[in-house]
């Protein structure tokens, strides 16, 4: 007998076949490699994708925060940028007196229009889940205020809120009420721009609460019904509940949107009168576009992007709760 | 159960949880074609040119130089912009220059070109409000013309010496020709001013006699006489509407020009002689509560009003005074726009006393336009003798002369109202004003970095006019941005512009 053993399978260890790796061990290693193939071709995918979000996104935010800690003139090219690490922003928030003025001029606007559009879109849009007559007529001229562009809404609305000629102010008076300074006075113009808003983009709400509520199960009212539920406790208990993912979503939409404002400020006051209609954008747009101070409008919009940030992670944690 | 509920809800898309039926569609994309048509509405439309200009247009035969060359010109959406393409057929009869112009929204006008000088380099022409010129010349991105001016003759002599030392000039080299020439002029009802009852009234409060006021503070009382309530008695006739004492632009930044028309009439100027801003002094307060108590006597709406809406109150009848850009006088007597033709009367804005009689007049000579060209272009002789073609006093005649809203800058202009393509019975008095205004002018900053000057100055104004902050809190406020913006940008060649601009203002007789 020879000096070699015969393996399990009855072939000898020295014998060629018996160094090829057993099929165990081939089917071990088999999906690894196949794996890392997949890996890198998943890499490969989402590669094009990446480089736009790195190239259009990552860049720019990375871009302005860097920015942010240099004084930089664009237009005097002849003075390099300086390095003053967070001197712009303790000069805007603790020297300037315009940036905490537009945080809360952005805030309130904020807070105001969407809170109108949520309240006014959830009652538009429980009129319109009653199946009366006119009502697919109606959403569709509810569309109307979202197909406008802004600059014609703000045009529109100039003439309807021009205090001394415009037809809102006059049908006021005719009613023997005040004609309010709507665009003329610190205290009136960010409310009116406000107004404004609303009027533009409740039916966004209207449309997302619509469809919220034709998708709720009948079964459930119908059992609160027999249990003996009122139309508000159905309301308080099953429709907002049921609404509330759809309006979660909505109103983080909206948010986002207003907390860029501009254009219908910009037209309406430009930000005036004085700077108490001033937001956030119109005032980086004032700093970085109109004044070419790099430095100081990068600073604006760093701070802009931590305030989205915090609103970002505010909405995400009310929505895993919510789950 | 919710969560089932809301899967489904997420898995279904908006147009079916709606139900929308297809004709819901068909009016929502009619309702877009209804946005897109109104805002398309609402952009300007050409009338085409004046009679004048085509009649020029038409006459014009090529010339002894031909380029063969494209030039492109930035220019604002206003009439300066419309101008240069309407007389760009004739620069290509001329020299056989292919025109192009390229118009953008004023006000996105100082981006674009500062954009295309630090960053581009397409346009080879700019117009701009001479504020901007300090910035282009500091930083090199406007071509010197005084070699192509010792070549071709702008006839420089012949503009007035305001708009050709300080918005032309920097530093003594030539960089710009300009195409219109701004000031602020105050414009009144005659017929309201020379109505007897009005007067007599006038007289027994005041106890001075109604005329277009001279001082800062015969504005007030004047702006306060006229001012009436629907149903009160205005020259003999019953009002229907409220009507105003006065009208001005209010609205930042340019409330800056407002402002410094009464600064500098009571003796201010933007810096002393040590380059530190000379805001926050008494005629600096005296000018923002003389501006802030004459907005009670203003339009309803006055705190947001710029340009049209002052403009529009005055020629629609509805205040007896406006201070404003020299075309609005054109603009009363244009019977399609104005209800006021034949009733305007012309002043000096306001001045402040000085003693001995004597009235001290600033007309801020605000905002302008001037022609430059970029350090980048590679057809800079071809532009050149574009800009030197619009500049000149045959061109400049026929569109500053005009109804349009571009505004006489040349003595010719003024040298026979003959000239004028525009007629009305008033031209010669109109003229004489606009003369003296120009003569008692006060330039507008062009050191680098007056943009950003004007900006931090007009938003404070508004301000204190909105009662955001008391007065000398806003002066103050401007006084420590201008520190700011003069630390950026360099104290010493700041302070060395600005000694500069100081020396053209006494060789001018513009000084303080």
């Amino acid at each position: 007998m020879s000096s070699s053993s015969l393996t399990a399978s009855g072939i000898r260890e020295d014998s060629p076949i018996s160094s090829q790796p057993s099929s165990a061990a081939i089917l071990d290693r088999k999906p690894n490699a196949s794996r890392r193939n997949i890996a890198w071709f998943g890499w490969a995918l989402v590669l094009p994708a990446c480089s736009f979000v790195l190239a259009l996104n990552i860049f720019p935010a990375l871009f302005t925060i860097v920015t942010s800690f240099f004084r930089w003139n664009f237009v005097n090219k002849r003075i390099p940028p300086r390095f003053v690490f967070l001197g712009n922003y303790q000069e805007l928030l603790f020297s300037e007196p315009l940036l905490p003025q537009a945080v809360l001029n952005t805030l309130f606007f904020i807070l105001g229009t969407v809170s109108l559009q949520v309240v006014a879109g959830v009652a538009i849009a429980m009129l319109l889940n009653q199946g009366l007559r006119g009502t697919r007529v109606a959403t569709a001229l509810l569309l109307i205020p979202m197909a406008i562009a802004p600059a014609v809404i703000a045009w529109l609305f100039s003439i309807l809120l021009n205090e001394a000629l415009g037809p809102v102010n006059y049908a006021l008076q005719a009613l023997n009420l005040s004609a309010p300074p709507w665009l003329s006075d610190a205290r009136w113009a960010l409310p009116t721009i406000v107004l404004v808003d609303a009027w533009q983009w409740t039916p966004f709400i209207v449309i997302i609460s619509l469809a919220g509520l034709r998708s709720q199960p009948p079964s459930v009212f119908e059992a609160a019904m027999l249990d003996g539920a009122n139309a508000r406790q159905r309301f308080r208990y099953i429709t907002l509940p049921l609404l509330r993912p759809v309006l979660i979503i909505a109103i983080l939409l909206r948010t986002v949107d207003a907390f860029k404002m501009f254009d219908l400020v910009y037209l309406l006051t430009g930000g005036g009168p004085g700077t108490s209609s001033q937001t956030l954008s119109l005032y980086g747009y004032r700093l970085g576009v109109v004044q070419f101070d790099v430095g100081r409008g990068s600073t604006v919009s760093t701070i802009m992007l931590m305030i989205a940030m915090a609103f970002a992670i505010l909405f995400y944690r009310a929505a895993r709760v919510r789950q | 159960m919710g969560a089932e509920w809301q899967g489904r809800t997420q898995e279904m898309s908006i147009v079916q949880r709606v139900g929308a039926p297809r004709r819901l569609c068909f009016l929502a994309g009619l309702l877009l074609a209804l946005g897109s048509t109104t805002g398309a509405g609402l952009a300007q439309t050409d009338p085409g040119p004046p009679s004048a200009i085509q009649k020029f247009v038409d006459a014009a035969k090529p010339g002894p130089d031909r380029y063969g060359k494209k030039v492109t010109v930035l220019v604002g959406s206003l009439p300066t912009g419309q101008t240069v393409q309407w007389l760009s057929p004739a620069i290509k009869k001329i020299f056989d220059i292919d025109v192009e112009v390229v118009r953008v929204p004023i006000g996105q006008l100082s981006q674009a070109i500062i954009n295309d000088v630090t960053t581009g380099g397409n346009y080879d022409v700019l117009l701009f409000p001479p504020r901007m010129l300090g910035d282009l010349v500091a930083d090199g991105h406007l071509v010197n013309l005084d070699a192509y001016a010792k070549k071709w003759d702008p006839q420089l002599n012949d503009v007035f010496p305001a708009y050709r030392e300080l918005y032309n000039y920097l530093n003594g080299g030539l960089y710009t020709l300009t195409m219109d020439g701004d000031r602020l002029e105050l414009y009144y009802r005659a017929d309201l001013f020379d109505n007897a009852a009005e007067k007599a009234a006038f007289k027994a409060k005041y106890n001075y006699d109604l005329a277009p006021p001279k001082t800062w503070q015969e504005y007030l009382d004047v702006a306060a006489f006229f001012t009436r309530p629907a149903g009160a008695t205005l020259a003999g006739d019953t009002l229907a509407q409220p009507f105003f004492g006065m009208s001005e632009f209010t609205r930042a930044p340019d409330v800056a020009d407002w402002w410094l028309n009464r600064f500098a009439a009571f003796g201010g100027t933007y810096f002393d002689e040590n380059f530190k801003p000379a805001l926050n002094t008494e005629a600096g307060v005296k000018a923002t509560e003389n501006l802030k108590a004459s907005l009670a006597f203003g339009p309803t709406g006055i705190l947001n009003f710029g340009y049209p809406e002052s403009y529009d109150a005055f020629i629609q009848g509805r205040t007896a005074m406006v201070i404003q850009w020299s075309d609005v006088a054109k603009g009363a007597e244009n019977p399609q726009a104005s209800k006021i033709v034949g009733k305007v009367g012309y002043a000096q804005v306001p001045g402040a006393a000085i003693g001995g009689g004597a009235i001290r007049h600033r007309s801020v000579l605000a905002y302008s336009r001037v022609f430059g060209i970029s350090a980048k272009s590679k057809v800079p002789e071809a532009a050149y003798r574009v800009i030197q073609f619009l500049h000149s006093p045959e061109v400049s005649n026929l569109y500053v002369t005009g109804f349009g809203g571009i505004d006489a800058f040349r003595l010719s202009h003024y040298a026979d109202p003959a000239n004028w393509v525009a007629q009305w019975p008033k031209l010669p008095a109109y003229i004489a004003n606009t003369k003296a205004s120009i003569e008692n002018g006060y330039p507008e900053l062009t050191i680098p970095g007056a943009v950003r000057y004007q900006e931090a100055l007009g938003q404070q104004i508004a301000r204190a006019l909105a009662g955001e902050t008391s007065v000398k809190d806003a002066l103050a406020e401007t006084e420590r941005q201008w520190n700011i913006i003069t630390d950026e940008l360099d104290p010493k060649l700041q302070a060395g512009f600005w000694q500069d601009q100081i020396k053209v203002w006494k060789r001018i007789g513009l000084a303080p």
